[in-house]
């Protein structure tokens, strides 16, 4: 059992929850918020207290009850796509269906030095700093003082102050005076276009740099586009991604009433479908029933067989951003070495 | 036939096979392996690459000292020609089998000078051969010339563009689009790039989907983000994908870490590892163990199998065999492992069961599979499930553009990839009993008193159940 101050929780995994850390108490896939483990503090949900002393030493994952024993959470490692659930909305966040295919396309790894604009609430900084932490560096740029007073403060105290520099700047009219200097751009920016020039010249020299634009609207990615080949970007490519989730349950598959059957009735195999509807009710989240009309089937039908079934959330995300993909070739021939 | 313990003094625990941790040698440890992922950033001899060709399919090659390379109608050239280049920077083909730095206006052509009139329709065009005033001939000429490196291909298209009576004709859009056929056409100019995860999967998810479960990505993407992949921690692996995942993982990892994969037969079949251009260090972290070893096998018992030779060597590689093997088995049951990550056509529910006790707390585990209905049963049972929280079925979706232009034409692209598969993951948590926990017991009709199954899910107890 530990009680001393880690380093910070997000910079790498441990085994047990320690005094500092930032532990994400779930209660439920839509209840999830987080807390800051300190030596007297005490976290409250509607059924009860849950004080942090008796957190410091749980295994992560732990279940622990409230102290009258009514309810309970789970102590959780705070991954970046928890925080994320989590974290406090200062403005519009990136989700993780965005993040990742954003981290996959700007080929994202250990030791990649990358540039990030605006930072906004951190929730794809958190991300980066994972994905190219030890070796690699995030430069993060936000022009809300208050944001970025926020997340400086967040950073540090995650851990991540040698992963991430967070500078207070409006890189759309000061640019990033940084040149020659990084692998990947990220351009979460209401008008990445007057950004573009300086990230041309932030970018390496002598290697290919790829740049992702963020944009709810179709107007800003026809700007970008634009813009981006003026510059002489190439192999410009736009998407959108979302993530669709199923719901699962069990149904029950039965057989067509046999002639002759109608008037014998089954009202056992009726009361056995009923309760076992009842059960697979009551499994699914948020307590989705049934629809009306698999109630209103005849009595004379026979219980069958269950059947596992999927199908797509009833209301999902249908639109986050437009994300805009480009290279930027070395302005030299290569050399052979 | 000898005795294998009167030849060699080998410290095997006594009798059976316990999994003393003594006596089991040190597996390679990951410590202090730079950045190996990035040390190939240039093309060397026996290098792979990811080439990309002017009609933007892609061919995996291996660059040997002796080998041509063949494009097909794009040309062919001497691999060794491009040892000591970057990759991902564009080259062509010219004369007899060279290969030189490609000039990037290439790139250019896209931003031609299209001074025509505003609002053109296609409605006095006509298509005929007759358009063209070059005849064939000159064509073919011109063709030539470019492939011995006289012309440049920008100027090539440029000519053939200017004698197009049609082409003034056409909108905007349709001229980009000429020009970019035309591009395709004519120029010999491709770009050998990295192999990377990402490459991989986009390559083969064109070219043999089968061969990677028809993974995407993008599904891919959203694998590595729902498991926490990073540098420094310690992973289990069932990649039945051709080791495309295990490409993904090590990637992510560039070397710090652990993966332990387990896999059918005695040999592991990752064989797509080999285009990613490691270094032989990379067996540091990737380790494998066959299913079958999950338990001591009677071949690991030196004490009471036969042995048929006396060769010292080969009774030295059996000893190491068997020790290594033991040692890999010590390490999976020490448990501790950061996620479990399975692409597999077994039942997923089982795997689950196996490897699950051996991942620590708040840890996840990935599944995925090109069939969600594979997964059904193993998201009710880690729903259900005391051990795990958050069960997630998911299908990412993607969708990709035309290429604005500043002209028009901007719409999704016509025909589109309909499936990238499915990903089931959980959380796996520690329970305890609780007060609440207790507190599940619900009175069923007849008066007995029933416990109902915790489902992990509400966190708090529904005593009116």
């Amino acid at each position: 059992m530990t009680t001393t101050t880690t380093a910070g929780t997000f910079r790498a995994y441990s085994r047990h929850i320690a005094l500092g850390d930032t532990v994400i108490a779930y209660s439920s896939p839509k209840t999830i918020t987080y807390i800051t483990v300190t030596a007297d503090g005490e976290f409250c949900n509607s059924y009860g207290g849950f004080p942090h002393s008796s957190m410091i030493g749980k295994e992560w994952g732990s279940k622990m009850p409230s102290k009258t024993g009514k309810g309970f959470i789970y102590l959780l490692y705070p991954t970046p796509e928890l925080w994320t659930l989590s974290l406090p909305h200062r403005t519009q966040i990136l989700y993780q269906p965005d993040i990742s295919f954003v981290t996959a396309l700007l080929d994202l790894r250990p030791g990649v030095k990358m540039i990030e604009a605006g930072t906004g609430s951190g929730s794809f900084s958190h991300s980066i700093a994972r994905t190219i932490a030890p070796t690699g560096h995030l430069y993060t740029f936000e022009f809300s003082r208050d944001r970025y007073e926020k997340a400086n403060l967040e950073f540090s105290e995650h851990g991540l102050g040698d992963i991430i520099t967070i500078q207070h700047r409006d890189v759309c009219v000061d640019g990033f005076d940084m040149s020659d200097m990084v692998d990947a751009i990220f351009l979460d920016l209401p008008a990445p276009w007057d950004a573009l020039g300086a990230a041309k010249r932030a970018f390496k020299r002598k290697k290919v740099g790829r740049i992702c634009c963020f944009s709810p609207c179709m107007e800003q990615v026809l700007k970008t586009c634009t813009a981006l080949k003026e510059l002489g970007f190439v192999e410009i490519q736009m998407y959108e991604v979302l993530l669709r989730p199923y719901d699962v349950r069990k149904v029950q598959k039965r057989s067509f009433p046999k002639l002759g059957d109608a008037k014998k009735g089954n009202a056992g195999a009726e009361k056995k479908r009923k309760a076992a509807e009842a059960v697979s009710d009551s499994d699914v989240p948020g307590g989705e029933k049934t629809s009306g009309e698999d109630h209103t089937t005849t009595l004379h039908v026979p219980l069958n067989e269950e059947l596992i079934t999927s199908k797509p959330q009833a209301e999902v995300r249908g639109h986050t951003s437009y994300l805009t993909f480009a290279t930027l070739l070395p302005q030299e021939l290569p050399v052979r070495r | 036939m000898v005795e294998m313990a009167e030849k060699m003094e080998v410290d095997t625990p006594e009798t059976t096979q316990s999994e003393t941790p003594e006596g089991v040698p040190n597996l390679p440890s990951a410590l202090d392996i730079p950045d190996i992922v990035d040390d190939g950033a240039i093309i060397a001899e026996n290098s792979w690459a990811i080439v990309q060709m002017p009609s933007d399919n892609t061919k995996l090659v291996q660059f040997k000292a002796n080998s041509v390379v063949n494009l097909g109608k794009f040309g062919s050239f001497h691999a060794k020609d491009l040892f000591g280049y970057p990759f991902d920077m564009p080259y062509e083909v010219y004369g007899d089998k060279q290969v030189r730095p490609a000039s990037m206006n290439i790139y250019a052509l896209d931003a031609f000078d299209l001074e025509t009139e505003e609002g053109t329709t296609n409605k006095d065009l006509v298509d005929r051969r007759e358009a063209q005033k070059l005849s064939q001939v000159e064509i073919e000429q011109m063709k030539a010339d470019s492939l011995k490196g006289q012309v440049p291909v920008e100027n090539l298209i440029k000519t053939i563009v200017e004698n197009s009576e049609t082409f003034d004709k056409k909108t905007e859009f349709s001229k980009a689009k000429y020009i970019k056929r035309k591009q395709k056409k004519f120029s010999k100019v491709f770009t050998p790039r990295r192999p990377s995860a990402r490459g991989l999967c986009e390559h083969f998810f064109k070219d043999n989907p089968r061969r990677i479960c028809e993974l995407r990505v993008d599904t891919l993407s959203q694998i590595l983000t729902t498991g926490n992949v990073r540098s420094g921690a310690r992973y289990l692996i069932v990649d039945e994908a051709g080791g495309l995942l295990t490409c993904a993982l090590v990637e992510r990892m560039q070397g710090r870490g652990e993966i332990l994969q387990l896999h059918d037969h005695e040999t592991n079949n990752v064989d797509l590892i080999k285009h990613l251009n490691l270094p032989p260090s990379i067996h540091n972290v990737l380790k494998s163990l066959p299913w079958t070893r999950l338990t001591p096998n009677d071949d690991e018992d030196m004490e009471n199998m036969l042995i048929r030779t006396t060769d010292e060597t080969r009774l030295d590689r059996l000893r190491h065999r068997i020790l290594t093997t033991r040692a890999k088995r010590a390490l999976l049951y020490a448990g501790g492992f950061d996620g479990l990550f399975i692409i597999s056509q077994y039942d997923i529910k089982e795997i689950i069961e196996t490897l699950s006790p051996y991942l620590a707390g708040s840890r996840p585990v990935v599944v995925y599979s090109p069939y969600k209905e594979t997964m059904l049963e193993s998201f009710l049972h880690l729903r259900n499930s005391r051990d795990f929280v958050n069960a997630q079925l998911t299908e990412s979706w993607i969708r990709e553009y035309q290429l604005p232009t500043a002209a028009s034409g901007t719409h999704p692209l016509m025909r589109m990839s309909g499936s990238g598969g499915y990903i089931l993951s959980a959380i796996r948590v520690i329970d305890c009993e609780t007060h609440a926990a207790t507190a599940r017991r619900v009175r069923v009709k007849n008066g007995k008193v029933a416990e109902v199954k915790s489902t992990g899910e509400e966190g708090v107890e529904q005593e009116h159940a």
